[in-house]
């Protein structure tokens, strides 16, 4: 699971840091510039066409710098950069996922062939494929057991670590040879989402080269004691945050990806990549990239300049500027919106103190819904490069995943209804604001622990920096407003509403105040490919932002865990559509690429974001 | 130019009416035409509209920030030069302190502790403008607090607030009057500055410095009206503030020779 607050390249979240000096004298030197910037910006320095080269320069997401190439992350590690653009690179995961556009486990890609289920689905056993490490060791289950080993002994400190899954549903793990590894598991679960959500987040690592505790020391077999797993992870964890020694440091020398680290600036993150030459997985045939650069930013202003001036292969454009990409179609490239599998919401504060009582009420809930216009924010805010959310399965990619509720969305763009709702609940506009006139719980009353006077009105924290997402509040709180509902907007930076936008602690008041908020966070299922969502949705999970508990939904997101069917699922997907945990808001794409057209085979782009050069052609 | 842009403001809304609360999308981001002279924004407000409205908050600070500044300043000023000594030195200590540390960053951090609205904007604007005019009234303060007229006052028994608000003060309003306009184009180029960082007032509210903004997402657009109408007009009131004050500086320095 992700959740990727201002998440690398999302359309949304890229932000400019603007300096803006006061003084008198400024004001006319601003106002000349900006005269100046809107009338040139037709009359832009044209870039250069690519030409053919087997390297590859690659925008990393704005502000944020490839640090950490041991792919067991904690939270403070966890983010795209690292895990997309430098540990998979180096170290695939067990199972690969991303088939074209389609989060689905792509067979042909992956170090392992597909899983193999007992009968009772409670034993699974995997067969690994003939990979080999760049030293020229094969790549066997020793391997996996070493990240097994690892994992469980610091799973606490794994950012993916949900407790009660994996690994803490294993009963038990064998690796009876080379290529064979089996587990059996503590209950019979969907097989699905055992390889989605658990298989996933196997990563094998050099068993022969890392397992050491010391630099000067030898390789052994720590990993096999729990506290010798901890002194390997504390060994490997201090190596990883060793910047300066990236190129030199023989651990990172051992890879069984397909790239190696040539050059790293550990002060701005720049990196190049060499081909690993012993890389036995898929790759492409003829005219491969040798070297990938990847480029860091501080702006995405600065990476569209880059773009422009065209030093770069594959990058991004920020949905404000989506009026460039008929200059870059002119200039050699290609736009290739990505959508990523996300879903994108407004988080509802379940948790406030005053208004709890109303946002516990499902026809509260229904008319902030039914103010949410999808198309219209799709269209202008986002200039198109966003799709609808209809509940916790993201629309697209489509995985055949939709239930009915998805299909048939019960809460489409209906202002009136919204009216109606409040007010055959007891609400009724006084002097300009919505006052709840009917308190009690009778089916005409307002709801239970809701006063008489109480007035809907709250605060709506929101991310800064993201013009669309500006746009698209600030015409929500006018569809509110028109109904009487009054949302105090305030822009803030993510990490000041991450801060706060948790459930309430009435000791410190923190997470008491806000009503809805949206800190710019999607949720990307990543690597929990099966949409299954507990840790959105479920009672306490860490990043259920508004604290929404339901009994109902927590047993139906147990049941997806362990039934295969698909009509589980989707009375699961059903239930939290229609019960509005969150308001579904629409999702931006993951980000407008604009790729060299002397790239092939960059597109289709995969939805969780990897990328994958040594499949690449250039031309 | 200050009163036609006042008109502008508010007499304008009456004559161009149009609806700056409810957004409309369908109609974002149009270019200007006969129906929206100068274009619409983002959200499918009128930017001539907006411009009037913005104006009205841009012109509402500016003015009550100027005049919350000058009036902590005076007091403070006055109050130093007049007493002099030892509270001299450490009230201007202080100004020297408030002075050290850079505007924009006081701005910040003031209000992003807040949620801004026009009465807050005019105080946080004006608790960091405050300490020029301290100066210039302690400077002036000094050099009238030992004339002979004040010393007659004194003589006569006028207690100290007699004395500076009776004698000292009057004697001081070109200086006052002069530096508030100069405060009036300060106090709308920070709002602008605050507004233009995201930490202006909340929608439906707005102000040039917000409008500029916004505009300047867009500017890869080509959407050169969300941008020209709102510089154009701050340039234009700054400017404006400015020759005021410098107009009536020369007016008051004509009237001292002619003495």
């Amino acid at each position: 699971m992700t959740k990727s607050a201002s998440v690398p390249v999302v359309v949304g979240p890229r932000r400019t840091a603007r300096a803006f000096r006061v003084g008198r004298g400024v004001a006319a030197a601003v106002g000349m510039v900006l005269l100046l910037a809107s009338c040139t910006q037709s009359a832009s320095t044209p870039s250069s066409t690519k030409s053919p080269s087997s390297t590859v320069s690659f925008a990393l997401p704005v502000n944020q710098i490839p640090n950490y190439p041991f792919p067991l992350d904690s939270a403070a590690v966890y983010y795209f950069a690292n895990t997309n653009d430098l540990q998979q690179l180096m170290y695939p995961p067990l199972y690969w996922f991303s088939q074209g556009s389609a989060p689905l486990v792509n067979a042909k890609a992956s170090f392992a062939n597909l899983p193999v289920f007992s009968n009772d689905n409670k034993t699974v056993t995997i067969t690994l494929k003939h990979i080999m490490w760049s030293n020229g060791r094969p790549l066997t289950s020793r391997d996996v057991e070493f990240w097994m080993n690892l994992l469980i002994a610091e799973k606490s400190i794994w950012a993916d670590y949900v407790p009660g899954a994996f690994p803490d549903n294993l009963v038990s793990e064998q690796y009876p040879s080379a290529t064979k590894i089996v587990f059996t598991f503590n209950h019979s679960y969907n097989p699905k989402w055992i390889l989605y959500n658990e298989l996933s987040q196997i990563y094998p690592l050099p068993q022969s080269v890392w397992d050491r505790t010391s630099a000067s020391g030898p390789v052994g077999n720590y990993d096999l004691t729990t506290s010798g797993a901890q002194a390997v992870y504390s060994f490997l964890n201090a190596q990883s945050q060793k910047v300066a020694e990236f190129t030199t440091n023989p651990l990172w020398k051992v890879v069984d990806g397909a790239w190696l680290i040539k050059t790293y600036n550990p002060t701005t993150g720049y990196i190049v990549f060499s081909r690993n030459a012993a890389f036995s997985g898929l790759q492409a045939g003829s005219d491969r990239v040798t070297t990938l650069e990847e480029f860091p930013y501080t702006s995405a202003q600065a990476e569209v300049d880059a773009l422009r001036g065209g030093s770069i292969d594959y990058g991004y454009l920020p949905a404000n500027d989506v009026g460039l990409e008929g200059y870059f179609r002119s200039h050699g490239y290609a736009i290739a919106p990505l959508t990523s599998f996300t879903i994108s919401y407004i988080a509802i504060n379940f948790t406030n103190p005053t208004m709890a009582p109303v946002f516990d009420q499902l026809y509260v809930r229904q008319a902030l819904q039914y103010l949410v216009n999808q198309p219209l924010y799709i269209q202008e805010a986002w200039g198109g490069n966003a799709y609808p959310t209809y509940g916790p399965v993201p629309t697209r990619p489509s995985e055949g995943l939709f239930s009915s509720a998805e299909q048939h969305f019960p809460y489409n763009y209906n202002p009136g209804k919204a009216k109606s709702l409040l007010s055959a609940h007891g609400w009724a506009v006084v002097n300009g604001a919505l006052t709840c006139v009917h308190s009690g719980s009778g089916s005409g009353d307002c709801g239970a622990g809701i006063r008489q006077g109480m007035l809907l009105a709250f605060s709506f924290p929101y991310a800064s920096g993201s013009a669309p997402m500006a746009t698209e509040f600030e015409a929500y709180k006018s569809a509110l407003s028109s109904v009487g509902i009054d949302a105090t907007l305030t822009q803030l930076p993510t990490s000041q509403i991450l801060a706060n936008d948790f459930t309430c602690n009435s000791s410190t008041q923190v997470g008491c105040s806000w009503g809805l908020t949206d800190p710019n966070d999607f949720w990307t299922y990543d690597p929990d490919y099966f949409p299954t969502g507990g840790e959105i949705f479920g009672t306490g999970a860490g990043s259920n932002e508004g604290g929404y508990s339901s009994q109902g939904a927590d047993a139906l997101i147990t049941q997806t865990h362990t039934s295969p069917s698909l009509s589980t699922f989707f009375a699961y997907e059903n239930y939290i559509a229609t019960q509005l945990p969150v308001i579904w808001i629409p999702t931006p794409y993951y980000q407008i690429s604009v790729i060299s057209n002397t790239i092939s085979g960059a597109v289709p782009q995969s939805p969780i974001a990897f990328i994958y050069p040594e499949r690449w052609q250039v031309k | 130019m200050v009163v036609a842009l006042v008109l502008f403001c508010w007499i304008g809304p009456l004559v161009y009416r149009t609806n700056q609360v409810a957004t409309a999308l369908q109609l974002a981001n149009r270019p200007p035409s006969v129906r929206f002279p100068l274009g619409t924004d983002n959200v499918g407000y009128s930017i001539l509209g907006r411009l009037m409205a913005g104006g009205q908050t841009s012109l509402e600070v500016g003015l009550g920030a100027a005049a919350f500044a000058l009036m902590l300043g005076v007091l403070w000023g006055s109050v130093s030069g007049y007493v002099g000594g030892l509270v001299d030195s450490v009230m201007m200590r202080i100004v020297d302190a408030t002075l050290a540390i850079p505007i924009i960053f006081l701005l910040l951090f003031i209000a992003s502790m807040v949620t801004p609205s026009v009465p807050l904007l005019i105080f946080i604007i004006g608790l960091v403008s405050w300490p020029t005019p301290a100066r210039l009234i302690r400077a002036e303060t000094l050099s009238l607090r030992h004339r002979e007229y004040v010393d007659a006052a004194r003589t006569a028994g006028g207690g100290h607030i007699r004395v500076i608000f009776r004698h000292i003060l009057p004697n001081a309003l070109g200086t006052i009057i002069v530096n508030g306009t100069f405060q009036v184009s300060d106090a709308i180029i920070a709002l602008a500055s605050l507004s233009f960082l995201g930490l202006g007032i909340p929608p439906p509210a707005t102000n040039w410095g917000e409008m500029l903004s916004n505009g300047v997402n867009y500017v890869f657009e080509g959407y050169w009206w969300q941008v020209l109408p709102a510089g154009l007009a701050i340039v234009v009131i700054v400017v404006a503030f400015n020759l005021v004050g410098d107009g009536l500086r020369d007016v008051f320095e004509v009237r001292l020779r002619r003495r």
